[in-house]
């Protein structure tokens, strides 16, 4: 298990280097570059040529990818080019932030969903599954913005009983937080909701026609057992899987969530800055993304190994 | 039994966001009750819609949109009113000597945030300072007529002119006035940016770039109020960066913002009709206009560019894109403007006239066109009406989307053939407003136009003073403009901002940026 996990985390190293050497590409192949955001709307040809050879983007590109590279092996991640803020400083504004809504809102789907999931499941064909049926269906389909604008609209502007945007931190008020994060995690969690219960019934659908389940049955054990010991165990795994492969598409929300909200995350920070051509930004957030989505996988292999002791990584070949 | 199910599903849906929700929610209930008095203290939230690209009032390249954080941390020498009409800033009083010489009397008892004396010498750093042009001041060409900046004694500088130059005033009264505190410069080098020290109403106190700014009262503020105690009013105002306008709005009307900025036209019926919440129409615009590459076949053509400037239906605009809010002009110069001219040469929507100008050009057919816009809006309806309406005259176009950086690098290469953008109008001083555009050293002279007689009359029109022989040069230039036609200018669209009734004492400058130092909320 150890081996296992150690060899999960030394992948990350060639991974996180080819998604710099293809984002770096990427960033430099966009028309407009850095310089001219900095000098803005009064373009002046002198001062453009000269603020382009002041931050080095007159290089050739491996130049400047070589130049990067290093800086970050020494641990430095650079400064953002208008704002002169140091990047560290600038993922740890933002990068709890993100992580914090993206934990909340999958906490909110877990507690939805999985539970609803699985009395979709018993109770097939029923009214509860028809209901369920239709409200994930909305969950789906109907876009983040939307669903952000019509919550702030009937919790805050018709029952005043939420703040509609801002935050504060958890370490430095709690209860505040929470009621800031209350909306936004919840649009998250509600459109992921949807996914995971239709995966949670059709996973569980499919494990209560297995034969153990029939042989459990005729053991006379009880209901309650068979369902939330046998059952339910098994058809989990498909379902952590599914919660692990959509952590980018939650990121992803997150960027349009934190624009309804106005919340200070990593997302909002992103666009930011690949519509100023910061590349040093967005290099470290979006490899921080990827980070963050690689040790997700790797915790979900410990998750099945916990859920089902069968799988276990030391045996495997 | 289902009903049951339903009732209980939702019963426990409302209870668990009820639950988060009434933990301590501030009573909206409180009414406020009508105080003639002003009342001291409590803090604003405001939003506007761009990120600020600076807090060094130097190398800003945001201009209009960083001016709602400048002008409450930074104050320029010279001031304008609402008529446009120069008035005493940080300079008490100026005199022109003579062509080539302005003195400057400065105000006494103004400090810097950071306790240092604004006096002769800092005018003189901060001047100089941005005529170096290794600091790549975005205004530098503003100022560029300053020969010396001399000081006379403590409080009195006395700028040394290349040229006559009646420009440079509005100069003062915009970017290159904000007076920086010269030891915060030389404390935070570059890292000024992110350090901002004035000698404004208030003070920084912390921001998260791109997210939101939180500025506090400078109790040694130079100003005194109407309680006779010193400005501002406000303790605390916080500026939040909020891109959409349905987001901002909605935050508006919830109480969780006193103040937003860019409310779009189609917003403006319904919050007329607001109980709580005012509309503010501020002295600013933005003029859309098509840029033609006239260094490109077949817009090179005059016929062509006059084709079609007679081929755009202007009221069309008005009407689709502007909700009737919006005006038409013949130039981007606006009516309440001093240098305005009602006579200056104007299109009409004539497809006939323009056929037969096109026809004249060897385009019987018309052309293919490419019509190049950044991807926002108004412009995304502008450009689809541009492109409707030149196919009437048989030019057809092909719609081009780029992002902000992409389209100005498309022009500053003058790659483009038709584009859209606007000019925030109205600038201090009228040459600013017809320079950068159409001079042929312009910095934003995106479409190659250059015309001798042009950039004569300009020259002229800025080493002189008297008012009226300037006010027919401007008429002149908005002619010659007509005739050729380097842009063509749609419509005038008024910026509108909104606020809580409870907010009161707020102006905006001639530009539309805020100015909250006499602003205060009711209770």
């Amino acid at each position: 298990m150890v081996s296992h996990i150690a060899r999960k985390l030394l992948e990350v190293i060639p991974i996180l280097l080819l998604v710099s050497i293809i984002l770096f590409a990427i960033i430099s192949m966009l028309p407009g570059d850095a310089a001219l955001a900095v000098m803005g709307e009064s373009i002046n040809q002198e001062d453009l040529v000269r603020t382009r050879s002041e931050l080095g983007l007159d290089r050739p590109i491996y130049v400047r990818y070589a130049d990067w590279l290093g800086k970050v092996l020494q641990g430095d991640l650079g400064r953002a080019i208008k704002s002169r803020q140091p990047v560290k400083e600038i993922i740890m504004q933002r990068l709890p932030v993100t992580v914090e809504l993206t934990l909340l809102a999958i906490l909110i789907s877990m507690v939805l969903a999985v539970p609803a999931g699985i009395f979709a499941a018993l109770r097939r064909n029923s009214a509860w599954d028809v209901v369920n049926g239709i409200v994930s269906m909305i969950g789906i389909a109907m876009p983040p913005f939307w669903m952000g604008i019509l919550l702030i609209l009937f919790f805050s502007v018709w029952a005043g009983w939420l703040p509609s945007s801002g935050y504060v931190s958890f370490l430095k008020d709690p209860l505040k937080n929470m009621r800031y994060m209350a909306m936004p995690a919840f649009t998250i969690g509600f459109a992921f909701a949807a996914t995971i219960m239709r995966q949670t019934r059709s996973s569980m659908l499919e494990v209560l026609g297995e034969e153990y389940i029939v042989t459990a049955r005729a053991k006379g054990l009880r209901e309650s057992i068979v369902i939330w010991k046998h059952a339910l165990r098994n058809a989990l795994i498909p379902v952590v899987t599914v919660i692990s492969m959509q952590m980018g598409r939650l990121i992803g929300g997150a960027v349009v969530t934190e624009t309804v909200f106005a919340l200070p995350g990593v997302g909002r920070e992103m666009v930011d800055s690949i519509i100023a051509r910061d590349y040093p930004v967005v290099m470290a957030l979006i490899l921080i993304t990827a980070l963050c989505v690689v040790l997700t996988n790797t915790l979900v292999d410990i998750i099945y190994v916990v859920i089902d002791p069968r799988i276990s990584h030391s045996k495997e070949s | 039994m289902l009903k049951k199910r339903i009732a209980w599903v939702i019963f426990l849906f409302i209870s668990v966001v009820f639950l988060i929700g009434s933990s301590g929610s501030e009573s909206a209930a409180a009414a406020a009750s009508q105080q003639i008095a002003i009342n001291r203290g409590g803090s604003l939230n405001a939003a506007q819609a761009a990120k600020w690209s600076s807090l060094d009032p130097t190398v800003s390249s945001g201009r209009a949109n960083d001016k709602f954080i400048m002008n409450q941390l930074y104050e320029t020498l010279i001031d304008v009113d609402s008529s446009g009409k120069y008035i005493p800033g940080l300079v008490e009083a100026w005199e022109v000597k003579d062509d080539k010489t302005l003195i400057l009397k400065l105000k006494k008892n103004v400090k810097f945030h950071d306790g240092a004396d604004f006096n002769a010498e800092a005018v003189k750093f901060v001047l100089e300072r941005a005529l170096n042009p290794e600091t790549k001041a975005s205004f530098r060409a503003e100022i560029e007529d300053i020969r010396t900046v001399e000081v006379v004694d403590p409080y009195t500088v006395k700028l040394i002119l290349k040229n006559p130059s009646s420009a440079i005033l509005g100069a003062l009264a915009n970017y290159a006035g904000y007076m920086i505190s010269p030891t915060a410069i030389q404390k935070y080098g570059k890292d000024i940016v992110r350090n901002p020290v004035g000698t404004g109403p208030f003070k920084f106190k912390e921001a998260v770039e791109g997210d939101h700014i939180t500025l506090v009262r400078n109790d040694s503020y130079h100003i005194k109020g109407k309680d006779g105690k010193a400005l501002p009013y406000l303790d605390e105002l916080s500026i939040k960066i909020i891109p959409d306008d349905s987001v901002k709005l909605v935050n508006l009307k919830s109480g969780g913002l006193d103040l937003i900025d860019s409310v779009q036209t189609i917003n403006i019926q319904g919050l007329s009709a607001s109980k709580d919440l005012a509309l503010v129409s501020t002295s600013a615009s933005r003029v859309f206009k098509m840029i033609l590459n006239v260094t490109k076949e077949p817009l090179s053509k005059k016929e062509v560019r006059q084709a079609i400037a007679l081929a755009v239906d202007r009221e069309e605009f008005v009407k689709v894109v502007a909700n009737g809010y919006g005006t038409v002009e013949p130039s981007m110069v606006m009516k309440p403007q001093w240098f305005y001219s009602p006579s200056v040469k104007k299109y009409g929507y004539d497809i006939q006239k323009a056929k037969a100008l096109l026809a004249k050009a060897g385009y019987p057919n018309g052309f293919k066109v490419k019509l190049s816009f950044t991807s926002r809006e108004p412009d995304k309806t502008i450009i689809q009406l541009v492109q409707s309406q030149l196919k009437k005259v048989g030019i057809d176009g092909e719609i081009e989307t780029y992002d902000r950086l992409a389209f100005n690098n498309t022009w500053n290469k003058r790659e483009g053939e038709i584009g859209l953008n606007f000019l925030p109008v109205p600038k201090p001083d009228p040459y600013m407003q017809f320079q950068i555009f159409f001079a042929t050293k312009g910095n934003n002279n995106f479409t190659g136009y250059s015309s001798q007689k042009f950039d004569d009359i300009l020259d002229k029109s800025k080493s002189t003073y008297a008012v009226e022989k300037r006010k027919a040069m401007y008429k002149e230039l908005q002619d010659i403009l007509a005739e050729d036609s380097p842009e063509i200018f749609l419509f005038h669209l008024p910026l509108f901002e909104a606020c809580t009734k409870k907010l009161q004492g707020f102006r905006t400058d001639p530009e539309g940026g805020w100015l909250l130092r006499d602003a205060w909320m009711q209770k």
